[in-house]
């Protein structure tokens, strides 16, 4: 066979078929949209766009439209990171209001609270909420609410040496006790002792008021934690332990064998034992609400139990602030990030699947 | 893309596709499969014509992008032909039945094994030289010249047994 014959053939078989007319057309069409513009010449491209539409918005305009949202979010998170929960002072006073009408169906709190500082003025306006007379002496005789008051007081005096023997009396005098005292002196001789002090919670107004007597009072924390739920809750555990020990002590009078005897006696000994365990937690939670614990700080005008570390002049304040500030924009910023980080994911997820999705189409 | 890059791209679609498509047409012997890689060629030829010169020779370039699109082509074609096979059997009706009308150059030319096909087509289709042979087809010119001897020495063996 020669070669002119193979190229005979060859063209032969290659012309049984025709070239389809759209052939290059469609070629190209392909082409142009399966090409994708490199990010240079989508870039110069928008760029031409803008220049073409002269009226739309500039690049600036995204940017600064960028910033102001960030800022706006930052500023909202930093606002929310800060906030401040509304002082409870109402709320105190709505249930000490219903304790003394004997009243049980005021809405409390497990730990409500009420604070005075820095100022003698406003320290004795929000006294006179929790400082009561509380009704509550009897566990579980009645629903009035079971409160357990706490306060802490600092108070500020001339003459320490006098004023720390006037604060160990007001327990005394007020119906109480101390449970501990402590009192230190500084290098340049000036006095501070803390005391804690456990007195009637009838009494707890009155105490405060004669340790506020003492000097200027510079701080005032009360709290009431209301406890009648776990206190209701143990008197219906001793109860239904009490009835088993009664029904126990039936069978044991009847019992008939040395075994049914031993095995009802350690029964026995189990709720006798459930009982006491019940009896001290009421007995401890009595004795809480009975008696208000009051944490007493006395100190000379000349010593500052809780110095700042930078000063208390105009220039420590400032630091201090502006810590507090960069401490609470850090705060804003995580909290608007953490709220934005599952959009991002949306986001991206949706980028993701657009992109393939053309990827296919192409 | 410049304008005039994309007009002078354009001028290799009109002016090489037909040869292309009919290049393929031979190797696969089957036109959609034809049309397919004379349009991967010309896509593929896009992607890198920004790095093209302009005076080089494009001609053997587009072929050897074809015949390997092409060559990639009929290997997938096989192992789907393999797998059916496998999967239902062998295929029991008569391979020349079909062909009864046509050259018996071209059937035994279709009979050639793949390699020396695609020489065959490159040299006696396309033109190319024993060197552009060796560069579209990836190997040494050694073996261009080789598989051609073999070519036309397989096809003179089929002519005879077809003769006689």
């Amino acid at each position: 066979m020669n070669e002119a014959d193979l190229r005979t053939t060859l063209a032969l078989m290659a012309h049984e078929v025709d070239v389809p007319d759209d052939l290059g057309a469609v070629t190209m069409t392909l082409i142009r949209s399966a090409h994708r513009p490199s990010p240079r010449d989508r870039r110069l491209a928008r760029r031409d766009a803008r220049k073409l539409s002269p009226r739309g918005p500039r690049r600036w305009t995204y940017v600064a439209a960028t910033g102001v949202a960030a800022v706006s979010l930052l500023t909202a998170g930093t606002l929310i990171a800060v906030r401040r929960p509304v002082p409870p002072h109402a709320h105190s006073a709505k249930i000490v209001a219903g304790a003394e009408r004997g009243g049980g169906t005021q809405n409390t709190n497990d730990a409500l609270s009420s604070s005075a500082s820095s100022g003698s003025a406003s320290g004795s306006n929000s006294i006179s909420g929790p400082a009561v007379s509380s009704p509550v002496s009897v566990v579980g005789l009645n629903d009035l609410p079971q409160i357990v008051h706490t306060a802490d007081i600092k108070v500020q005096v001339k003459d320490f040496e006098r004023a720390w023997g006037h604060a160990n009396d007001v327990a005394q005098n007020d119906g109480g006790y101390v449970t501990s005292s402590s009192t230190s002196e500084s290098s340049d001789h000036t006095g501070s002792g803390t005391l804690t002090v456990r007195v009637p919670s009838g009494n707890l107004e009155q105490a405060l008021h004669d340790l506020r007597a003492l000097g200027t009072m510079t701080a005032l924390t009360t709290s009431g934690n209301d406890v009648s739920a776990p206190i209701a809750d143990l008197n219906a555990r001793k109860k239904d332990a009490e009835a088993e020990e009664a029904s126990l002590q039936n069978l044991l009078n009847n019992a008939s064998s040395v075994s049914d005897v031993l095995d009802i006696k350690s029964r026995l000994n189990d709720t006798r034992n459930d009982i006491e365990s019940i009896e001290g937690q009421l007995h401890g939670y009595q004795n809480q609400v009975d008696y208000a614990t009051i944490h007493a700080t006395v100190f000379d005008e000349a010593a500052t139990p809780h110095k700042p570390l930078l000063g208390s002049g105009t220039l420590g304040r400032g630091i201090h602030t502006g810590g507090h500030l960069a401490l609470a924009v850090i705060a804003g910023a995580s909290v608007v990030l953490g709220g934005l980080l599952p959009v991002a994911l949306l986001v991206l997820l949706g980028w993701f699947v657009v992109r393939k999705v053309r990827h296919r189409t192409r | 893309m410049q304008p005039d890059d994309q007009g002078r791209f354009e001028r290799w679609v009109t002016e090489h596709q037909p040869v292309v498509f009919r290049a393929a047409y031979l190797i696969l012997r089957d036109r959609s499969g034809a049309e397919d890689v004379a349009q991967e060629t010309f896509i593929r030829a896009f992607r890198s014509f920004e790095r093209t010169d302009p005076g080089e020779a494009v001609r053997p370039w587009l072929y050897r992008i074809a015949v390997n699109t092409a060559l990639n082509e009929l290997r997938r074609r096989k192992r789907e032909a393999n797998a059916y096979l496998r999967a239902v059997g062998p295929d029991t009706t008569d391979p020349t039945a079909a062909s009864e009308t046509r050259s018996i150059v071209a059937d035994a030319i279709d009979k050639l094994p793949d390699n020396l096909r695609v020489a065959v087509i490159c040299r006696y289709f396309l033109d190319l030289s024993e060197q552009e042979m060796a560069s579209v087809i990836g190997v040494r010119p050694g073996t261009v010249k080789s598989r051609l001897h073999l070519a036309r020495k397989a096809l003179a063996g089929n002519l005879e047994a077809v003769n006689s």
